[in-house]
């Protein structure tokens, strides 16, 4: 169709027959009136179509999905499109709608009557609750006040006889309604009216019923269920009114006579008692006395816990050990379980640590009050306790020492066999119930004392060897007592040596090592648990052992011999664990070979081994060396190597899958071992248990890769059985079904309210912006109003001045 | 010893503030005076005092000289028939002022104690070098360089022995305090220095062959002391010019490049040539690639010196197994910048994973170049696998800190070759639940009848067989006592989906660096102790055996007091 857009109007005009040549005559004749008003609607239908069509933008269209082959029939876009909703219009309504609630709101916009709480206080922030309670109290009573001033006020004499319980009304207005008094809140600032009146109200009621009932002649009508009820109820209520009355003036009697009473008896008597002297009590009431409340204060004799039998009591001690032992496992496996109260750190700290540390100081006043830690052998103690109290009155004046020097002063004094009795009782002197701070004192005597058994080991002790080893142990198990509770301050002690034998060993190498340090090295792992996967002490301390053994150059019997006993060490480390220690094995090949070559250390080529020949190391021997010439020594030492060796393999080497590798080296030097110094059977048998342990070894190559098969992620298409396109979900659960539906419809639900939301705050502003503006205008307006006056009135002025002036210089 | 200071201080004045020369002839009396006896000298404090000033005033003394140019040449040549006298007084004055520079020299080549004395000679020595080139020159203003005077002084400190500090034990290098002061305060700034000396030194060396009786410059000692001075980084090069020029107006051959490298070239050969101390080889060796070759006009020079060194055998560790590894690094550097061909190359490398390996402080260096060796993806699979093989079983006796850097090192390896994959997992040992019995039959004999192929000692990796054999060894680290290598070689049992890992984040580990970073862990949880109680820490010797193992347990029961 060409043409402009109004030709395209006219003709589709006339096509409905709206224009041109409106009445034609037959038509006149037939249809005349009916036909006009059914014409008329037609007409508006009509003409709103053409409107429509003619306007495509007022109307939102969607394609037709339904009749979709009408698109591929006839590719006119318009058609098939369907019209679904007029976004214009629609719009256009909001907005109206929108603008009338404005309106409405605007109007009543400050002329809203509310609530005022015009309690006293209730809007002042400054006053706390209790003022505002204080005040309110004396408003109350000066109220109450006035109102009794009313008592003598003859002007109201009604409610000077009312009863108290009708004392609302202190002004004396009294409204009235078919003669009954209303009372109102007739804004007296009395806050409790609120609450009396509305207390009233039911109670007014049923005055105002029974009034109807008995006073009113009005109509007697038949009363209804509730009134019957609400009557009983009253007459019930009065009755025991009554009755409670009565026996409230019987109890007011009662008591009157009882007050009389002491009067009439004293009436009665004649006689009247002494008044008490106060007599000095006598040595027995005395002594009575004392009794009587000692005995009240005993402790009352309490069920004491049943004694164990020894059954249970091992079988308690079994099943620690065996938690024990769990945990131990698990620490091993490097799990790390931190709910355990022994394990609490310090990022425990702010959940119950104080509880925690409460629990600690229990157990210090256990450790104190039990005294058997003190006294765990106290047998011998008993035997010299002149000595002990001696040397308690000698301590008790000393301070806790806090240095290694100040403990080894307080010792100076005493044999070295007391040491241990000493010690002890400085420990029990410090129990930390006795006085704050000694709790951080002991922390430091822990790790003194085990600075100081390294240090008595460093002495020379081979003269009293007996002594100094039940000394040491000694020391040692009051170390160990004391671990427990002072566990962090040992472990920093102990970290702190470490670093300390590093740094001696790295400027001096084997010059720096001394036996204290192989004597911290056997305290760490007593003390520690040295099997766990990683350790605070032990890993370092393991560290640094392997670190020696690995760069000392094995070439005097000493430092071989120092070797020897770090492997020991070592081995002990992984007695539970069975970790592998490539540093041993580096030992074994390199001293074992130093035994075969004769150039580093001079030994003795033909040395003959007897079955008396111990493989026990003397420690003292060890640093004191000048064993390289001592054959006797050699044979110690080398039996000792062979023996750490048999343990390594025998305990953690046989388990290892590369154990033939291992072995292979050690087996060649054990072999020449044999070959010079026949006698030596150990390495013989060491070579028989090597080749039958290879035997039993599976060594097959290794499958380490055996990884189950990653699945390839498979993204079958999707199918409906039974498709339906009504059906909006598929899901057989009905419950779920129906609660996604609430879900769908409650989002919708949401958007569509936010949407709103969002619209009116829109046109909120939109309106707030026109009021501003048209306020604007209207103010310009009016200054230039006044403006335009004062000017045309100066003008007049003005003109006026100008025409007396001309006036009069025309006079002139 | 007649003068005190006063006296000397007197004699001085008379002759440097008078323009007469009629006090000259006291000068000899002050040369007399400088006399003196080591073991005196070290009693005497005040004696040395007393030496430094005469010394300063003496230098005084000729320092004026040549002001008044009674030393200078020049006089001579205009014709000794106009001026005799003069001529003669002349060559009376240089005759003194050789003395005098003998006495300095003699001074610093005989004290065998360290003084400070010695080194104010060597400062006074060189000014009166500065001073000689500005009136020894030819013309005014002509260029020259004294280099006799330096020869001399080069002769005097090589002479110079200070016993027993003489040799720094740690490097071989020479700790004489005079070459050290001469080698920071002259040597490493001043270019012109540097070419004589060279030259100079060269025909130092010269004349040493052809006499061939004391091989007083190709000795031990001179070679520290050679090394001492070549060992840092100032050298003449065209690309640096910081360096300055000590006297005044040098001659243009200074900045003859060519010429300084080559006599520095030759020198160098000569000296290696030479007698060297263990400990100066390894010096020589670490520092071959940076600081040696990029001054050689033809490094290829070196090619016979490094060859040699590689080739040495190294079956004796302590005492030269180490030159090989280091020879290493000059030798790459030969075959990539000048197309050395080393024949057997990887057969020679494969011969140095020896166990001592694991032990060197030199370990990061070597792993880095086997890193580059073994780059490329064209070498042979077994070569590979003898590889891999050699260095797991050389971890079963290393310390943790070569652990790990072979862990990740076998990695990469295994990453680069995936044949060798069946190193770490052979399938056809693989347990399989759901086979037939006459397959676990089969498997049964398999297994029994494997027998590990691979030969330790086959020094050739394309024959040792590898790539039939496993790593247990890998396996069997899984089990360490450190916590992280055993979990580093754990990568083996987990899919191989890391790409491969940064050598150089595990080359630098050390006991040191571990315990480090031990003990810089805070104590957050407290360390657990052990429940398990000890009678005694260590056996009683004393008492019997059987009687002590059942009533008390003992924590080393194979260790008494």
């Amino acid at each position: 169709m060409a043409g402009s857009q109004l030709k395209k109007l006219k003709a589709t005009l006339k096509e409905h027959g709206l224009t041109g040549q409106a009445n034609i005559k037959k038509n006149k004749k037939n249809t005349k009136r009916k036909a006009n008003e059914y014409d008329r609607e037609e007409k508006v239908r009509i003409i709103n179509k053409i409107r429509e069509q003619f306007n495509p933008f007022e109307v939102k269209t969607a394609r037709d999905k339904r009749n979709e082959r009408s698109k591929t029939d006839n590719n006119n876009n318009a058609s098939n499109r369907v019209a679904v909703g007029k976004p214009g219009i629609s719009k256009q309504i909001g907005e109206d709608q929108r603008k009338q609630s404005y309106e409405a709101r605007k109007l009543i916009k400050n002329k809203r009557g509310g609530l005022v709480d015009r309690r006293f206080g209730e809007r002042d922030k400054n006053l706390t609750e209790e003022e505002k309670m204080l005040e309110r109290f004396t408003r109350e009573r000066q109220s109450q006040s006035k109102k009794k001033q009313n008592l003598y006020n003859l002007d109201d004499d009604e409610n000077v006889y009312g009863d108290d319980d009708n004392d609302t009304n202190p002004f004396d207005i009294t409204l009235t309604h078919g003669g009954v008094a209303l009372t109102t809140d007739n804004g007296f600032l009395d806050e409790d009216n609120d609450f009396t009146s509305s207390n009233k109200r039911p109670g007014l009621y049923d005055d105002a019923t029974d009034g109807n009932a008995l006073g009113n002649s009005g109509p007697a009508r038949k009363k209804t269920k509730a009134e019957v009820m609400k009557e009983v109820i009253a007459k019930s209520k009065h009755y025991k009114q009554e009755r409670q009355k009565t026996q409230a003036a019987l109890e007011d009697k009662i008591d009157n006579l009882d007050e009389d009473f002491d009067d009439i008896m004293s009436a009665l008597m004649p006689t009247q008692t002494k008044p008490k002297s106060i007599q000095p009590k006598s040595d027995v009431d005395i002594e009575y006395d004392t009794k009587f409340r000692e005995l009240n204060s005993d402790q009352r004799a309490v069920p004491s816990e049943r004694t164990k039998t020894e059954e249970e009591l091992k079988n308690e001690a079994e099943e620690k050990k065996k938690k024990l032992e769990q945990q131990r496992l698990d620490r091993m496996q490097g799990m790390i379980e931190n709910e355990e109260g022994e394990e609490r750190g310090v990022e425990d700290l702010d959940d119950g640590f104080w509880s925690n540390d409460d629990e600690n100081e229990d157990m210090e006043d256990e450790l104190a009050n039990s005294d058997d830690d003190v006294n765990f052998d106290g047998d011998r103690n008993d035997v010299d306790l002149d000595d002990n109290d001696k040397i308690t009155k000698r301590i008790q004046s000393l301070s806790c020492p806090t240095t290694h020097d100040e403990l080894l002063n307080v010792l100076e004094s005493y044999s070295f066999k007391e040491h241990p009795v000493v010690i002890k009782k400085i420990i029990k002197l410090y129990q930390p119930k006795l006085a704050e701070g000694n709790k951080e004192k002991l922390g430091k005597l822990t790790g003194i004392l085990l600075r100081h058994i390294m240090f008595i080991s460093n002495q020379d002790y081979s003269s009293f060897i007996e002594d100094f080893e039940t000394v040491t142990n000694s020391l040692m198990s009051i170390l160990k007592t004391l671990s427990e509770k002072y566990n962090q301050s040992l472990s920093e002690e102990a970290r702190s040596i470490l670093v300390e034998i590093q740094e001696k060993f790295k400027l001096h190498h084997f010059t720096g090592l001394s036996n204290s340090d192989l004597v911290f090295f056997i305290i760490t792992g007593t003390v520690f648990s040295t099997s766990d996967m990683y350790h605070l002490v032990a890993t370092p301390s393991a560290l640094l052992i392997h670190e020696i053994l690995e760069q000392m150059k094995y070439n005097t019997i000493g430092k071989v011999a120092y070797g020897a006993i770090l492997a020991q060490i070592s081995l002990k480390y992984q007695r539970l664990s069975k970790r592998f220690v490539p540093e041993l094995l580096y030992f074994f090949e390199k001293s074992l070979s130093t035994y075969l070559d004769s150039k580093t250390i001079d030994i003795e080529s033909n040395l003959i081994f007897s079955k008396e020949d111990k493989h026990i190391l003397k420690l003292h021997l060890v640093s004191h060396s000048n064993n390289n010439k001592d054959t006797k020594f050699q044979k110690t030492l080398i039996l000792n190597i062979l023996n750490s060796l048999e343990t390594a393999i025998s305990t953690i080497w046989k388990d290892l899958s590369a154990f033939p590798e291992i072995c292979t080296p050690i087996k060649i030097i054990l072999q020449n071992l044999l070959i010079r110094f026949p006698t030596l059977t150990i390495a013989a048998e060491l070579v028989e248990k090597i080749n039958r342990l290879m035997k039993f070894n599976e060594h097959v190559p290794l499958t380490m890769q055996n990884h189950k098969p990653m699945a390839i992620p498979s993204h079958a298409p999707k199918f409906e059985e039974n498709f339906n396109p009504d059906k909006k979900s598929y899901d057989p659960d009905v419950r779920r079904n129906e609660i996604n539906k609430m879900k769908a419809q409650l989002k919708k639900e949401r958007k569509f309210t936010m949407k709103e939301l969002r619209k009116d705050t829109r046109f909120e502003a939109r309106q707030r912006i026109d009021e501003k503006k048209k306020d604007a205008e209207q103010y310009h307006a009016k200054m230039a109003h006044i403006y335009n006056t004062i000017s045309t009135e100066e003008g007049a002025e003005k003109n006026k001045y100008e025409r007396e002036r001309k006036l009069r210089s025309g006079k002139k | 010893m007649s003068l005190s200071i006063d006296e000397i201080k007197a004699i001085t004045k008379k002759i440097t503030s008078s323009n007469e020369r009629t006090h000259y002839n006291s000068i000899i009396t002050l040369l007399n005076e400088f006399e003196y006896d080591q073991d005196t000298f070290e009693e005497d404090e005040h004696l040395e005092q007393k030496l430094r000033f005469l010394v300063v005033a003496l230098f005084q003394i000729f320092k004026k000289m040549f002001a008044r140019n009674d030393l200078s040449m020049s006089n001579k040549r205009q014709g000794s028939n106009t001026n005799t006298s003069l001529a003669k007084f002349n060559e009376w004055c240089r005759k003194i002022y050789n003395s005098f520079k003998i006495k300095l020299l003699s001074a610093i080549s005989k004290l065998t104690i360290e003084t400070s004395l010695t080194l104010d000679c060597l400062d006074l020595y060189m000014q009166l070098l500065e001073l000689e080139s500005v009136h020894f020159a030819s013309k005014k203003d002509a260029p020259f360089f004294p280099n006799k005077t330096l020869k001399a002084l080069m002769v005097a400190m090589w002479q110079s022995d200070i016993k027993e500090n003489e040799i720094d034990p740690s490097n071989g290098q020479s700790a004489n305090y005079i070459l050290l002061e001469f080698l920071e305060k002259y040597y490493k700034p001043f270019v012109d220095i540097q070419y004589y000396f060279q030259s100079e030194f060269n025909l130092l060396l010269d004349e040493n062959t052809e006499s061939a009786t004391v091989d007083q410059y190709t000795s031990m000692k001179s070679a520290a002391k050679w090394v001492t001075l070549m060992n840092h980084d100032s050298h003449l090069d065209s690309t640096t010019d910081e360096l300055e020029v000590f006297v005044s107006n040098p001659p243009q051959a200074i900045e003859n490049e060519s010429k300084f490298k080559s006599s520095l070239e030759k020198n160098w050969c000569i000296i290696l040539n030479g007698e060297l101390s263990l400990q100066l080889y390894k010096t020589i060796l670490t520092v071959l690639h940076k600081r040696i070759i990029p001054h050689f006009h033809t490094p290829t020079k070196l090619m016979d010196f490094l060859t040699d060194s590689y080739n040495l055998s190294n079956d004796d560790m302590n005492q030269n197994g180490i030159i090989p590894i280091l020879a290493l690094n000059g030798l790459f550097e030969l075959m990539v910048k000048n197309n050395l061909e080393y024949p057997n190359f990887y057969q020679k490398l494969y011969q140095l994973l020896t166990p001592q390996l694991m032990h060197v402080k030199y370990r990061p260096r070597f792993f880095r170049l086997m890193d580059v060796f073994l780059a490329s993806t064209h070498v042979s699979v077994h070569l590979v696998a003898s590889f891999i093989k050699r260095l797991a079983r050389l971890c079963l006796s290393a310390p943790p800190s070569a652990i790990v850097i072979v862990i990740p090192f076998i990695y990469n390896l295994l990453k680069k070759h995936p044949n060798c994959m069946i190193m770490i997992h052979n399938p056809k040992y693989l347990y399989d639940p759901f086979q037939t019995p006459e397959e676990q039959n089969e498997l049964k004999l398999t297994k029994s009848q494997y027998n590990d192929p691979f030969d330790m000692e086959e020094q050739d990796p394309e024959s040792t067989n590898a790539f039939g054999s496993s790593l247990w060894e890998m396996d069997t680290l899984t089990q360490h006592y450190h916590p992280n290598v055993a979990s580093l070689a754990k990568v083996f049992s987990q899919p191989f989906k890391k790409m491969s890992y940064n050598m150089e984040d595990f080359l630098d580990w050390g006991y040191d660096s571990l315990l480090a970073a031990e003990s810089s862990r805070k104590l957050k949880i407290l360390p657990v102790l052990e429940y398990e109680t000890f009678d005694s820490i260590l056996t009683n010797d004393t008492t019997n055996e059987e009687e002590q193992v059942a009533d008390k347990s003992v924590y080393l029961s194979d260790v008494a007091w």
